[in-house]
């Protein structure tokens, strides 16, 4: 299992971080490797929500499955995942807090990737790594798209 | 009027390359700084398809409206803005061109910046590189998708 853990301080309030984290259209620039999102019921996100992905890993076209396991508003926002994908467990828990200057966002990642889902002539390692630079990316990416401001004047 | 051409081999068919670039889900993976896209009505992109595009340009927040003009099957797909956002005027033409296992794949962009769009953004000729720069990466990410190679079941 590998653990990734994040904080960080986003310029912006609370209801834009959590309006990017819970609008499923967000996903893919989210994580650099996740291509594309399809949610079911459809729409913004809610408890029980069925979410699957298609990504890349190297050349290959993979899937992951997640569900949305836990809505607080404004404060926590939890998946996990689901079986027969490329990942066998999957954790994922956003939580923020409103401070001075914007908002406080907790990250943490729990994640396996499935070898069965890989089989032989696979590096795990190698996708180990990979998926782990992805949580470390989607930090840095919820930051800058809860930042993003309209042109001045309009 | 800014054009910015390409052309590029890609290692798959030519239905393959199809499916990529008419389904809109794969927009935001194909243009660095698209963030969100709306397509009406929803399914792959084709005649009439009319697509909300929520982009951005450094820090700032842009939209760009475009509606599909031509899709004539893993040959040619054209679309050209629709008033309103970032572009007075947008085209863009994909031509597809069948080789053994491998797609030839020509693509034009056109477009002018509305100035008063752009002058509440940033430096005009800023914005104009970084539009420039996403539709040249348009082509490359179209590669990438399309060579990708499913898992066995």
């Amino acid at each position: 299992m590998t653990r990734v853990q994040v904080s960080l301080l986003v310029e912006a309030g609370p209801e834009a971080v959590w309006d990017v984290l819970t609008d499923p259209n967000y996903i893919p620039k989210l994580y650099p490797d996740l291509l594309n999102a399809s949610v079911d019921p459809p729409g913004r996100a809610a408890v029980g929500q069925n979410r699957k992905f298609e990504a890349r890993a190297g050349k290959r076209l993979i899937e992951i499955k997640t569900r949305v396991s836990e809505m607080v508003p404004l404060k926590k926002f939890a998946v996990t995942g689901r079986r027969g994908s490329a990942l066998d467990t999957f954790l994922e828990t956003v939580e923020l807090e409103k401070v001075k200057g914007g908002t406080l966002v907790r990250i943490l990642f729990e994640f396996k990737v499935s070898e069965a889902y890989f089989g032989p002539g696979f590096d795990l390692f190698a996708l180990n790594q990979a998926a782990k630079l992805n949580e470390e990316l989607f930090a840095k990416n919820l930051k800058e798209l809860s930042e993003l401001q309209d042109p001045k004047g309009r | 009027m800014t054009r910015v051409e390409d052309i590029v081999e890609i290692e798959a068919p030519k239905s393959t390359v199809w499916k990529v670039l008419t389904d809109s889900s794969y927009l935001p993976k194909l243009y660095p700084d698209v963030i969100t896209v709306e397509v009406e009505p929803h399914g792959p992109l084709n005649v009439g398809s009319k697509a909300k595009i929520l982009a951005r340009l450094g820090k700032v927040r842009v939209e760009v409206y475009v509606e599909v003009t031509r899709a004539d099957s893993e040959y040619c797909f054209a679309s050209r803005q629709s008033p309103g956002g970032l572009f007075s005027a947008f085209s863009q033409e994909v031509l597809l061109e069948g080789l053994v296992q491998r797609t030839k794949v020509k693509t034009v962009f056109e477009y002018t910046l509305v100035h008063e769009y752009a002058s509440t953004i940033s430096q005009e000729e800023f914005l104009d590189s970084r539009v420039a720069d996403n539709l040249k990466w348009y082509t490359r990410n179209l590669k990438e998708l399309a060579e990708l190679i499913p898992m066995p079941e």
